[in-house]
């Protein structure tokens, strides 16, 4: 016969094992909450990071020195692949869990801001007010600062030291050196050769962050590619692994690139053969390149402890001390603005460094891989001879304004470029 | 100087400790409290509920009739009670989803936890299909297949969703030459596991359907099943250790060089390996043979590749290596076929007529079900002994096994047989010869006394 006394006895003995598994998750959340509600810079917090293996050993050293001067906190430093760290990030936040602090790239702000995975910081965080405005703009967001800017991408002009005597200051010089047989090679590319439109106009937005074509400069830059895709010694190329390549050989003297190939260059060739230097100017004065920043992110889910000591850390190693380190050690380009780059120590820094003070920012509402996509088309548009570089740019604009939803008016195009839209309409 | 830094594999007291840290970290925070918390409330509920309802049944509903069966009603629930707790942590987990939705909250844990109620969901509903369709002869590949493959899909999505399964799997669990990661380990696991599993379907399929498949001999049966099984298991090991990232031909190499210890320090189980292939090729022995070894009798139960099985009278399973039965003599009595002769000695009176003795004791064997007809029963004279006649009663059987049951019962019958016939079965007598002078020793006898 059931025994139905013995059914409810290991009921109560299941029940009490359930009881104390639940006991234990809120135990361990209890001691969770105990260690994390004391007041000086203690507990444990997680960063996550890209970084490659010499740089992942710089930055866990630097991090353990942090811990040293904080004994009372630990830092979990997990690495991850460029590809996976954004997408890992996304889904860890959307659970409440991920880093405290993630290392990652601005150009994902728009993002993570409109996925709710990163915090705004306030102003006693970041004290936005010392660095230059277009690194603050960089790192916003509708007003809002979402990141502490950590080190800077600007692209600049590498040049072999062996082979060019003088060094390039307009394109002009610049096509010269070319013809003398200092070959230049860029990507021909909306983000790589972006620094071109600002050499020949305002650049996209204006100052009140209209998107603004007519004064651009973009339809003159794409003018002077097309011309000077035809010249000897100018190499376009979107194979930017070949064009590393051909510098490092000496085939080519003038090489457009950012601070992540020094790497790859100095693995290749010599230190002294090269040197990094500012990009040519044109009739509008100094080259804009885009400058991409590695950025602290903060996690929103943190609690208000554990955002305290990521914001610590990441201020740790913003600092000037940091910051020279990573300078010396892995040729990073500080953000921090009041580190001196000395260009008889640091000669290929300081190309960057230097180009960084002309650079631009691209809003960050931007839906940044279309936007880019759109600007790509382009370019490949006008040195196939598929399209004149005004009607590029008009369909560019167009594009823009369909991409983004722009009003009539948030927008100013080319006269021109009207009237072709009426007539493509017709 | 600067100081160097050289990363090294991590310690697994190390790994566990980070990822233990990293728990923590995940429990401090607020939005993880939160979720925590309903989750240990849903775990509650979704135990508690259900006993409940069991509870209410074994009250309220009809109890069974007198020849023990259940009301239908009754029999749908309790066929159906096992789908109640999954769907209530799936109500109430997407209802808290929902809540958590309307604050803002992150609720990623409490998606996961959903996930996780609809996998035992699923779980538990192809568990009732399975066992309505094909009986109790489904459980053990419920526990082999269906159970292991709904932890593995649990616990890859707990710890993914905490620690990161690419993570957890990169972690260096053997360093030095052959570095093995968490991942090729688990790999590694999970191939030999399909093989195993593989090897035992192989194993109940051939065993269920090859006699109806192909006609053969039962020994060709078990010689078949019994090499896929290891055949299956052997690949499971190759690719295992290929998981593992060993290099085959370099183990080949290796292998070559370690054979010559492993063939004397393994001696014995490699004569009963390499006999039991012999055996199984040669098929001088099948299950079900009746065979004697060292003196003992019995029938062969199960042959694998290290020993053979055999049930003996008395019921008890002897385990004999294989190697015993290629190198010593053993008798079987089901080689050719099972028909054997038993003789059965026994003795009358000199008295007894033998043509009278003989016709009774065929008679006698012809009447036992078991005793062959053909070839008939014989009774052979032995000769004349001390105090009988003696005879052998001859006869044929085509169950070795039964062969001192079939004399037992032989020697009930003939003891009535030759009773009822006035035919005496003699004791030893010793018959005393006294000489002369005997009867003088009569009053020493009684002095003595």
């Amino acid at each position: 016969m059931f025994n139905y006394s013995n059914l409810l006895q290991v009921q109560r003995i299941r029940f009490w094992k359930l009881g104390l598994l639940i006991l234990f998750i809120l135990g361990s959340t209890g001691c969770a909450l105990i260690s994390d509600s004391q007041e000086s810079l203690n507990g444990r917090i997680i960063l996550w990071h890209s970084w490659s293996d010499n740089e992942a050993a710089l930055l866990t050293r630097i991090v353990r020195q942090f811990e040293d001067v904080n004994p009372g906190l630990k830092v979990i430093i997990t690495s991850l692949t460029e590809d996976e760290l954004l997408e890992r990030y996304q889904n860890a936040v959307t659970d409440g869990l991920g880093p405290d602090l993630m290392i990652g790239s601005s150009e994902w702000i728009q993002v993570l801001v409109e996925g709710g995975d990163i915090r705004p910081l306030e102003e006693s965080e970041i004290r936005s007010t010392n660095f230059p405005s277009v690194t603050i703009d960089t790192v916003k967001f509708e007003d809002q600062v979402y990141g502490l800017p950590l080190f800077l991408f600007p692209d600049a002009l590498y040049y072999n030291t062996k082979v060019s005597n003088e060094l390039p200051e307009t394109l002009d010089e610049l096509l010269d050196q070319a013809e003398k047989g200092n070959n230049v090679a860029f990507v021909p590319r909306f983000q790589a050769s972006h620094w071109g439109l600002q050499a020949f106009g305002e650049g996209l937005y204006d100052l009140d962050g209209k998107f603004t074509l007519d004064e651009s400069g973009f339809n003159e830059w794409l003018s002077w590619i097309d011309e000077a895709k035809n010249q000897s010694g100018v190499i376009l190329n979107v194979d930017e692994k070949s064009l590393v390549e051909l510098f490092a050989n000496g085939a080519v003297g003038y090489l457009v690139g950012d601070p992540g190939l020094l790497p790859v260059i100095s693995s290749m060739m010599d230190q002294e053969d090269f040197e990094v230097t500012l990009l040519p100017s044109g009739p509008n004065g100094d080259a804009g390149p885009l400058m991409p920043i590695e950025t602290g992110f903060f996690n929103p889910a943190s609690s208000d402890k554990q955002a305290e000591n990521a914001v610590a850390l990441a201020r740790y190693l913003f600092s000037s001390q940091q910051s020279i380190t990573f300078m010396r050690e892995l040729d990073k380009v500080p953000a921090n603005p009041t580190v001196q780059v000395d260009p008889r120590i640091y000669t290929n820094v300081v190309g960057f460094s230097e180009q960084a003070k002309s650079a631009v920012a691209l809003p960050n509402d931007l839906i940044r891989q279309e936007y880019y996509q759109i600007g790509d088309q382009a370019y490949s548009n006008v040195l196939s001879g598929f399209m004149t570089p005004e009607e590029a740019v008009c369909r560019f604009g167009r594009q823009v304004i369909d991409l983004q939803g722009y009003e009539e008016e948030d927008v100013s195009l080319p006269v021109d470029c009207l009237t072709n839209e009426v007539q493509e309409d017709s | 100087m600067e100081e160097e830094v050289i990363i090294q594999p991590e310690s697994l007291t190390n790994i566990l400790r980070v990822q233990w840290d990293t728990l923590l970290v995940y429990l401090a925070r607020p939005a993880v409290q939160r979720q925590v918390i309903v989750i240990a409330v849903v775990i509650m509920l979704v135990w508690l509920v259900p006993t409940l309802i069991r509870r209410w049944q074994s009250r309220r509903v009809a109890p069974a009739s007198n020849d023990g069966t259940q009301p239908a009603s009754s029999r749908w629930i309790t066929m159906f009670r096992p789908l109640i707790a999954p769907i209530i942590g799936l109500i109430i987990s997407q209802v808290a989803i929902w809540i958590f939705e309307q604050r803002g909250n992150p609720n990623g844990l409490l998606d996961n936890s959903l996930y996780i109620f609809w996998l035992w969901l699923i779980y538990r509903a192809l568990s009732i299909v399975i066992k309505a369709r094909f009986g109790d002869v489904s459980k053990p590949y419920l526990r082999w297949v269906l159970t292991p493959i709904f932890i593995y899909l649990v616990l890859s999505e707990v710890l993914d969703s905490i620690f990161g399964l690419s993570i957890l799997g990169e972690i260096v669990i053997v360093g030095g030459v052959l570095s093995v990661t968490l991942n090729q380990f688990f790999t590694a696991i999970v191939v030999l596991y399909i093989f195993i599993i593989l090897s035992k379907i192989t194993n109940d399929v051939l065993t269920t359907n090859l006699p109806r498949w192909v006609p053969a001999d039962p020994g060709v049966y078990n010689t078949v099943i019994t090499l896929s099984r290891y055949t299956l298991i052997a690949f499971g090991i190759v690719a295992s250790l290929a998981a593992l990232g060993v290099n085959l031909s370099s183990l080949a190499l290796v292998a070559g060089g370690l054979s010559v210890g492993i063939g004397l320090g393994l001696q014995d189980i490699i004569v009963n390996f390499v006999s039991g292939l012999v055996l199984l090729f040669e098929q001088s022995l099948r299950p079900g043979d009746v065979v004697d070894v060292d003196g003992k009798l019995g029938i062969v139960e199960n042959l694998s590749i290290r020993a053979t099985t055999i049930r003996d009278r008395n019921n008890v399973e002897v385990i004999i290596p294989n190697g015993k039965f290629t190198t010593t003599q053993v008798r079987t009595f089901t080689g050719e076929d099972t028909e054997v002769r038993v003789l059965i000695p026994f003795g009358v009176a000199y008295d007894s007529a033998p043509d009278v003795v003989r016709e009774l004791a065929k008679e006698t064997a012809r009447r036992h079900n078991l005793v062959q007809q053909q070839p008939p029963p014989v009774v052979r004279f032995r000769g004349f002994g001390n105090s009988s006649l003696d005879f052998d009663l001859g006869i044929w059987i085509n169950q070795p096994q039964l062969q001192r049951e079939i004399a037992s019962d032989l020697y009930f019958m003939l003891f009535k047989a030759f009773g009822n016939a006035g035919i005496t079965i003699p004791f030893p007598q010793r018959d005393l010869n006294l000489g002369k002078g005997w009867e003088n020793m009569l009053p020493q006898l009684e002095v003595d006394e």
